[in-house]
């Protein structure tokens, strides 16, 4: 499922080159403007970014500080693996409940330079992206009360050399 | 109040709760106990905080540095500064300098810098007798200071933040780059001295030559980057994606190096990237927008400007506030979060906001090496297989000079502004 998610975030990078490309190639080969193509480029950003994000959480890539959780013994380990997990669910239920809301309503709104393009299609992103990751984080959370490993770790994947700054 | 919101974040962090999601959820918890606005506030702020043109140049920029680096670009580069420096006691540490220098004006990141070249000479300056820890602090420090050199992450999230624009960001960065980047030269030749390290080869102009050639693809791409932005020929974000065509085109069609697996790899690592980035970019904007209800920023300038009102003294209390900031915050989320805490009080006392854009690029350079919170100094251990502090107590003097560099840009403004005056004037 994840690697669903992940096929179709790569996909939109894509989009997004070929859409900035084609930007470019409109004003100054064929000298008229593509009116929607800032507004929407931006849309694609958003929807890169969260769809990225739930290929991130599978794969443990979001940065965060783990030299304590690191140096900590096995069971002190659990704990911060735990919190992490609780943490990033409360964050991700936030996300997903009130982005329904949001969604709802915005439902009558429409992007600005495409008159039938619903808003609410487009911040939908934001409650299907906090879903899955939700999902994500409660199927590392049930592998973890089991006493299983708690997936990759998310620091471990930054030291790696594989940060963004 | 404001205390707890920066017990709470640091704390998630230390908890090892993703930074991103800490920043969001302590903004989820105080909005939640004080009531001042409705949680759907939250994925408002986090569309608002992501859907913006000039951010697009995060994913392009990331995109073209991982095609660059895949289609062999990165071992080249390493190859012709070190055909030109070579034949200089510590030759090869110079080169690292050099070569890190020229890949982050492809890259925007010195994690990618440091990743990228670190992979490449980290092993040959062991094999040369470098000691490892001080080979790791060298790339650490030199991707950093590089960080200056356009294309740059934190810039581009600057100029959204300070509404000005990302080209003249770009221009004023390079002088101070290549300042530093000369600063940290200086040191490597002091170490090489030291540490008795060998010279290359002695120089030769048909060497320089040949790495030339065979860099010449790697070298042009940077050039159509600034003369398409200097130019006006196309926004940032414009010349990023052309940037990402022309990786591509180089690397599938002159170099051959790139197959479909790998352009698959690096689409998914890209995808990756710009997610970590832009999460932490959009969390902070929702703890930024509580900050700024609050009248933080206000709050900020009156208490400042009841102390000084001297713009000098000013500039140094911010420095050390974003130094402190950077040990403990992401680039990306320091800026997001400080400047527009900081920047009325920026232009009231009528400091250049270019200019105030490079103090904090090179500032939170800084914040990248000293730990806490030090992404690239980590990747740059991990990297040479080795634990962050010994690679920082090897080279923390190369971190003094990046604080050094910082104090000088901050107080010799025509190093950023020359540049910036000349062309757009």
């Amino acid at each position: 499922m994840v690697a669903v998610v992940e096929w179709w975030a790569m996909a939109l990078l894509v989009a997004m080159v070929a859409l900035v490309t084609l930007g470019v190639f409109f004003r100054y080969v064929v000298d008229a403007s593509l009116t929607w193509y800032d507004e929407f480029a931006s849309y694609l950003l958003v929807w890169l970014s969260f769809y990225g994000a739930v290929a991130a959480t599978y794969r443990g890539r979001h940065i965060a500080f783990d030299t304590l959780a690191e140096r900590a013994g096995p069971a002190a380990r659990r704990l911060f693996a735990l919190a992490r997990e609780l943490g990033s669910l409360a964050f991700q239920a936030v996300l997903l409940v009130y982005g329904v809301v949001l969604v709802r309503a915005v439902q009558h709104e429409t992007a600005v330079s495409i008159e039938w393009v619903r808003m609410g299609w487009i911040y939908s992103a934001l409650p299907l992206s906090g879903a899955l990751m939700l999902l994500v984080s409660l199927a590392r959370l049930g592998a973890l009360l089991r006493g299983g490993e708690a997936g990759p770790e998310p620091g471990r994947a930054a030291r790696a050399g594989t940060g963004s700054e | 109040m404001e205390w707890l919101l920066l017990v709470l974040v640091v704390g998630l962090t230390l908890l090892s709760v993703p930074i991103a999601w800490a920043l969001a959820l302590t903004t989820i918890v105080f909005l939640a106990v004080k009531g001042a606005a409705p949680l759907t506030l939250v994925p408002l702020t986090l569309f608002s905080g992501a859907s913006s043109f000039p951010l697009l140049a995060i994913p392009l920029f990331i995109l073209a540095g991982g095609l660059m680096e895949t289609g062999g670009i990165s071992l080249r580069l390493v190859n012709l500064a070190h055909s030109i420096v070579g034949f200089v006691r510590g030759g090869l540490a110079m080169a690292t300098v050099v070569a890190t220098m020229i890949q982050s004006e492809i890259s925007g990141s010195s994690v990618a810098d440091a990743a990228a070249i670190g992979k490449v000479v980290i092993p040959a300056m062991e094999k040369r007798g470098y000691p490892r820890t001080l080979s790791a602090a060298i790339v650490s420090n030199a991707a950093s200071a590089a960080i200056l050199i356009p294309p740059s992450i934190p810039m581009i999230i600057y100029a959204w933040m300070a509404e000005v624009s990302v080209g003249k960001m770009f221009f004023a960065g390079f002088l101070p780059g290549f300042f530093a980047c000369a600063a940290m030269m200086g040191l490597a030749y002091y170490y090489a001295r030291k540490f008795n390290l060998p010279r290359e080869q002695a120089f030769s102009l048909a060497r320089v030559g040949r790495a030339t050639r065979d860099a010449f693809w790697a070298l042009v791409i940077p050039v159509v980057i600034f003369g398409g932005i200097f130019l006006g020929v196309a926004t940032a974000t414009e010349v990023a994606a052309l940037a990402v065509v022309a990786a591509l085109v180089i690397g599938v069609f002159v170099y051959r190096e790139l197959g479909r697996r790998d352009l698959v790899a690096i689409l998914r690592e890209s995808v990756a990237q710009t997610a970590m980035v832009m999460m932490i970019v959009a969390c902070s904007a929702v703890l930024g927008w509580y900050l700024t209800n609050e009248q933080i920023p206000q709050k900020f300038a009156r208490i400042i400007l009841e102390t000084t009102s001297n713009r000098y003294v000013v500039l140094f209390f911010l420095n050390i506030f974003f130094f402190v900031a950077g040990m403990f915050l992401h680039s990306a989320a320091a800026i997001i979060l400080i400047v527009p805490i900081v920047m009325p009080l920026v232009r009231q006392l009528g400091i250049d906001p270019i200019h105030f854009g490079v103090i904090i690029t090179i500032n939170l350079g800084v914040g990248q090496q000293t730990p806490p919170v030090a992404t690239v100094l980590f990747t740059t251990s991990a990297i040479a297989g080795l634990q962050f502090w010994d690679v920082f107590k090897a080279g923390w003097t190369f971190t003094v000079v990046l604080a050094v560099v910082t104090l000088v840009v901050t107080y010799f403004p025509p190093l950023s502004l020359f540049l910036v005056d000349l062309l757009f004037r």
